[in-house]
């Protein structure tokens, strides 16, 4: 038996195809308009599972990748700041071994300190480098300059206000990097040891440790001089000793045969004679130039051998002063206003005078080339090789926080170089990914416009049919 | 015979005319829905016996009848219910598809990984306000999106009961229309004939009723029908039982019938597919919704209230979410934390809360013990104001509300006691002797004789039974307690305090000048102070200072506890050491403090902490120590994330998250760190860090993941029902096509026929002229 084929199920057929068809046509339309085979959940859902997580992945490479370049930007302006403050430092040493030519006037000397001042300026200036409104060394106390001169009983002073905590950028998943050196690390960080004098005065650090930072001034004053036998020969102190520098108990020889004089350890002198323009005052002094004026107009002739004692005081802010016992091996000295404690050994002080104290471990570059511009001008009327020595000292100081310096530009390069690698690594990432979902969500477009055809040429094929069905019936015949 | 043959002729004729018109019939509802093509059955007529002879009497019709097999219609009915309900679902889903917005970054997926990319942008550069306005941005249009799906959700659950309403009383009238059919079919066919186009109609409405809801047809020997829905009587015999709306306790709708209790279990057609949108459905996806919006809001506060904006600490803060009075007495202070219709839980832990001195930099730390069973509102708010320089109270509304003294501010953070020893037992200023740890082994009455200062004043402290919760066993906190209450030690003077259970008895009176005398007293045996009996405690000019930095880097929260190893001056004597214990005891790290070690020089204790100490002596003999509390958590009690302080949202799901209004107006509140350093990120990179970890809320996955699920499936859901319309439209177009082959009219069959007819027609009026002319001819022969 032949299957009954009703009138309007014919209609419904056709029209069943032509939908069917437009539907196909439509949606290969989209894809080829759209350029994507996945466009809502329902197309794929495990594509759509995946691109979600994929479109995430590609969001966080991106964010990675603008960590990276702000991480870059901090990190080579970092390094350009250093890298100045590195020339910076050279100069300025350029400048102290000029200021250690002995022929130099003081003139000249003051010419180089306002020179070195000007460095000092511009040296904190670099180290309160911002970029983009934070300062680059400062931890991650950025929002205020790291360096702050300030004056600590009565020193000018730079002081390190930042932190010492690193800031850490994410730039992978679990990958973070620091993009900060601390500004403590780079200019003010040199190796940990005790209290340093300058050498001047004789005085030793004490058996106790020391706590301070940076340096300070250590002041010997001489307050008498006990003449001790000296008038046996006939020999007086000039004033009172008042312009004598010689503190402890000193040894004076004088060698009537040879005609010589000699305090301690220090320079021979000849004897001098009646009608020396000197006899009144006759400066000797000891190994440490600490010096005693002897009046030697009533002088007997005889030789004499015996002890002449200067009588001091110490202190470590320059107010507040003790009596020297020449026999303490560990006098504690503090400085209120700074808060730093120092322990001393005063057995081998032999003149009085103002001696630097360079506290261990925390010394920063700006009050070593401050230390270098006060010696240059001399405020303590230094003789020559005293200034050589300090100076020396704060070359060394110097050289040191160059090499700080160094280090923490070699630090900031390798970060550099890594963050660069990893935008690199990034990039890569990016590319996959982003290669990957256009292989989820992307439509072939190729295969789309062949579809596309395809789609289009059934459904005129389904139209050119069903209008012939729908003619044919036999009312066409009858008649 | 004449009269036989014309009578042949004229049913013949008849019938022609019968098929004539059934066939006209057919042509003119050739297109009509649920038209069934009818047959005019004929049958020859009985043989009429006439002189022997058994003639034939004709044609005629007996009946028109349906061409109908009612197996078929019975699956049709069944498959036109399947597709009401996924259609009815399609419409929905495709809505709710639409306003997701995913795939083009505009979804929930998109809006969050563009907040975490704002929050990774503002942690390379924590204090810049533009930055910080950018995740505000960021997190205002996430909370936007939220809501926005959580109304458009909430809409579509109130149209779909709306439209749901309609449909019911669609087939209200649908039964209606069933039952009057019935009534006519009936009263039509008990006369034996067959009421075929009113059955037509019935079939249209119970196709249209079936579109609707799950239908069961039983057909009567009347012909009337009984419909069942999902088993209960829709149309008896008699009567309709209406359908109508009504609400679950759940709040969804749900299908009532007339004169019977209980819902309706409707589960096919499109009133099945309706009540399955407006509840499960939409109910599934909204609170999935509201649960990763409820664990963004609790993980993010988690970290953000124990933060600290790049600006520093707070001045005032407000909560967000306020106590209810539950147990309707009037006063919201006696109500249990845990029970307060907070919207978050608060637990069982202990909450930070450090007071900053914003002149001198000195951090005051403070550790408030919250229990989940006992703490109320008001003990919360006692301890708060206990810190000092700390005020809380609650607001007219019932949020908790803080406020810091003038040059004060407050935050809580997990942020390091830089200077732990502030009483100074550990080579400080003041004359302190310590003890090993607790307990105790006191007996009642024990006493402890001091002279203070050393040859001053003595006195005896006495102890007592009733001072300890055990004698045998008394705690440094409770031994220091009867010392500080002593009107004897005020007097001179004498201080006690518990550093982590050791019991450290001090001067007030600081420098070499501090000092007293341990004369005796029964005590001395329990506290292990036997050897000093008669000694003498000095003070100290040069006060240790020891200073705490770093960040604790280590998993949960612990002390470390600091001591000497000998008596010596730190940076001088040889082989000084301070040994660093965990809370359980273990050594963590040996300090070399002693010669070549420069005061102020930082050590490295562990899990990213460093110490630094001044200038000083310590002492092994008199016990110095210090305790370190490190802690990872400032706030493992939520109570900070429950009562919205300090919170970046508020709100606690989909539908009411934003982001909290004073951080909109001012996005620098924004917290980035513990320390409130402006360059400090280590906040919003733990906050980076929550994108790959599992949330517990989200039974351990990670937002994304739980996003990408939750749109997987719902994709799944769209798709399954979109291929389920497509597998179902071919069914029901075969179905369609095979009742078409039975019951559809083709006109070329119908034209067939009516050649066929007209040829029979004019055949019998051929017979009848014949059979006339027959009788003409007889009548001439009259």
């Amino acid at each position: 038996m032949t299957l009954r084929i009703s009138t309007s199920s014919n209609y419904s057929r056709v029209l069943m195809g032509l939908r069917l068809n437009q539907g196909r046509l439509i949606r290969s339309q989209e894809q080829v308009a759209t350029g994507r085979s996945l466009l809502r959940p329902s197309d794929d859902p495990i594509g759509a599972t995946r691109a979600l997580s994929l479109t995430g992945r590609i969001e966080g490479v991106a964010r990675f990748r603008g960590a990276v370049v702000s991480g870059l930007n901090a990190v080579d302006s970092a390094a350009a700041s250093l890298g100045s403050g590195s020339q910076l430092l050279a100069e300025a040493r350029e400048l102290i071994l000029q200021g250690m030519n002995g022929t130099l006037a003081q003139d000249d000397r003051e010419a180089l300190a306002t020179e070195l001042e000007v460095l000092r300026r511009e040296l904190v200036d670099l180290a309160n480098t911002q970029a983009g409104g934070r300062y680059l060394f400062g931890g991650t106390l950025t929002n205020q300059p790291p360096w702050v001169e300030t004056t600590v009983g009565g020193l000018t002073r730079v002081t390190y206000r930042g932190n010492e905590e690193e800031q850490r950028i994410q730039i992978g998943a679990d990958v973070e990097i620091a993009i900060n050196v601390t500004g403590s690390s780079i200019f003010g960080k040199s190796e940990p040891a005790g209290a340093v004098f300058d050498g001047l005065t004789g005085v030793q650090s004490g058996l106790t440790a020391d706590e301070g930072s940076g340096y300070e001034y250590l002041h010997l004053r001489h307050d008498s001089t006990d003449p001790g036998a000296i008038g046996t020969v006939g020999l007086a102190l000039v004033n009172g000793g008042a312009d004598d520098t010689i503190l402890n108990a000193q040894d004076l020889v004088i060698d009537a045969a040879a005609g010589t004089v000699q305090l301690g350890n220090g320079v021979v002198r000849n004897i001098p004679l009646p009608g020396d323009p000197d006899l009144a005052d006759f400066t000797i002094a000891n190994e440490l130039g600490g010096e005693l004026h002897l009046d030697f107009t009533g002088f007997t002739g005889a030789d004499f051998n015996g002890t002449v004692t200067g009588n001091g005081s110490i202190s470590l802010d320059g107010t507040n002063f003790t009596a020297i016992d020449f026999s303490e091996t560990d006098l504690e000295l503090k400085n209120d206003a700074t808060g730093s404690v120092l322990h001393v050994d005063t057995t081998a002080v032999g003149r009085a005078g103002k001696e630097t104290v360079t506290f261990g471990g925390s010394l920063n570059l700006f009050d070593a080339l401050q230390g270098v511009v006060e010696d240059l001008r001399n405020a303590d009327g230094l003789d020559q090789q005293e200034l050589v020595n300090r100076l020396n000292v704060r070359l060394e100081e110097l050289d040191r926080g160059g090499a700080n310096l160094r280090v923490g530009l070699g630090v900031l390069g390798a970060r550099s170089a890594r963050l660069q690698s990893a935008d690199a690594r990034l990039q890569g990432v990016d590319l996959q990914l982003n290669g990957l979902l256009s292989e989820t969500r992307d439509a072939d477009l190729s295969e789309a416009v062949l579809d596309l055809m395809q789609a289009e040429q059934t459904l005129q094929l389904a139209q050119a049919t069903g209008v012939r069905l729908i003619q044919t019936t036999l009312l066409n015949f009858l008649g | 015979m004449s009269q036989l043959s014309l009578n042949t002729g004229l049913k013949s004729i008849l019938t022609a005319r019968y098929m004539l018109a059934t066939i006209g019939h057919n042509i003119a509802n050739a297109n009509t829905p649920g038209y069934t093509r009818q047959r005019v059955e004929i049958g020859n007529d009985p043989p009429i016996s006439l002189g022997g002879l058994l003639l034939g009497s004709g044609v005629s019709a007996s009946n028109v009848q349906r061409s109908v097999d009612s197996l078929l219609n019975r699956r049709i009915l069944t498959q036109v219910t399947v597709s009401g309900r996924l259609e009815s679902q399609l419409v929905g889903m495709t809505e709710i598809e639409g306003l997701l917005g995913e795939l083009d970054g505009q979804g929930v997926g998109g809006l969050m990984d563009s907040f975490f990319t704002s929050i990774s942008e503002l942690s390379t550069n924590p204090d810049d306000a533009i930055l910080a306005s950018g995740v505000a941005q960021a997190a205002v249009t996430l909370s936007a999106q939220f809501n926005g799906i959580s109304n458009n959700l909430s809409d579509l659950k109130r149209d779909t009961t709306a439209e749901l309403g309609v449909r019911v009383e669609e087939v209200n009238l649908l039964a209606d229309q069933v039952l009057a059919l019935n009534l006519e079919i009936t009263k039509i066919e008990a006369s034996g004939s067959t009421a075929n186009d009113l059955r037509d109609q019935r079939d249209v409405a119970l196709e249209e009723l079936s579109r609707r809801v799950d239908t069961r047809v039983i057909e009567e020997a009347n012909g009337a029908v009984r419909v069942l829905v999902a088993g209960n009587t829709l149309v008896s015999s008699a009567r309709v039982y209406e359908l109508s709306v009504t609400q679950t306790p759940g709040g969804d709708p749900a299908i009532e019938i007339e004169g019977s209790d209980g819902f309706v279990p409707v589960s096919g057609g499109t009133i099945g597919g309706l009540l399955r949108m407006a509840g499960s459905f939409v109910g599934e996806l909204s609170s999935e919704f509201d649960q990763l919006a409820h664990n963004l809001i609790l993980e993010l506060n988690r970290l953000h209230s124990t933060g600290v904006p790049a600006s520093g600490g707070f001045s005032n803060l407000t909560g967000s979410s306020a106590i209810l009075d539950l147990d309707k007495d009037g006063d919201l202070r006696d109500e249990l934390l845990s029970n307060a219709g907070l919207p978050f839980d608060v637990s069982s832990g202990v909450l930070l809360v450090n007071v900053n001195d914003e002149t001198t930099g000195d951090v005051d730390q403070h550790q408030i013990q919250i229990s989940e069973t006992h703490t109320t509102v008001g003990e919360l708010l006692d301890a708060l104001n206990d810190v000092p320089n700390l005020s809380a109270d609650l607001d007219s509304f019932g949020r908790v509300r803080l406020l810091a003294d003038g040059g004060f501010t407050f935050d809580f953070s997990a942020k390091l006691d830089q200077n732990p020893d502030a009483i100074g037992s550990f080579g400080g200023g003041r004359a302190s002797l310590g003890t090993g740890e607790e307990p105790f082994a006191l007996a009642d009455g024990d006493t402890l004789d001091l002279t203070v200062p050393a040859g001053g004043t003595s006195l005896s402290i006495a102890f007592n039974t009733a001072d300890f919760a055990d004698v045998n066993a008394a705690t440094a906190a409770e031994l220091a307690a009867v010392i500080n209450n002593d009107p004897g030690a005020q007097a001179v003077g004498i201080v006690a305090a518990d550093v982590n259970g050791r019991l450290i008895l001090q001067t007030l009176a600081e420098g070499s000048t501090a000092d007293f005398t341990v004369d005796g007293g029964t005590v001395l045996g329990a506290l292990g102070w036997a050897g000093f009996a008669g000694s003498t405690v000095t003070g100290h000019d040069n006060a240790v200072e020891a200073k705490i930095a770093g960040a604790y880097t280590g998993d949960g929260d612990d002390v470390f506890t600091f001591v000497p190893n000998m008596d010596g001056t730190i940076g001088t004597t040889p082989g000084l050491i301070v040994d660093v214990f965990d809370a359980t005891g273990n050594k963590i790290a040996s300090l070399d403090v002693g010669e070549g070690y420069t005061p102020g020089e930082e050590l490295a204790v562990a899990e990213g902490i460093t110490v630094s100490f001044g200038l000083g002596d310590l002492s092994a003999t008199h016990n110095d120590v210090f305790a370190l509390d490190v802690v990872e958590d400032a706030d493992t009690s939520d109570v900070l994330v429950a009562l919205g302080i300090n919170s970046l949202f508020v709100g606690t799901d989909a539908s009411d998250i934003a982001l909290r209004e004073d951080i909109e107006l001012d996005p620098t509140l924004i917290s980035t760190s513990v320390t409130g350093s402006s360059g400090d990120n280590t906040l919003l990179l733990d906050v980076l860090g929550l994108q790959n970890q599992g949330v517990e809320g989200l039974e351990g996955a990670t937002f994304g993941r739980f996003y990408g699920d939750t749109i997987g499936n719902f994709g799944f859901e769209l798709s399954s029902t979109v291929d389920a319309i497509g597998a179902n439209d071919s069914l029901q177009a075969s179905l369609g096509l095979l009742r078409e082959q039975v019951s559809g009219v083709n006109v070329d069959e119908e034209l067939v026929d009516l050649v066929k007819y007209e040829q029979a027609f004019q055949a019998a009026s051929q017979f009848i002229t014949v059979v006339n002319e027959l009788n003409d001819e007889l009548l001439n022969l009259l």
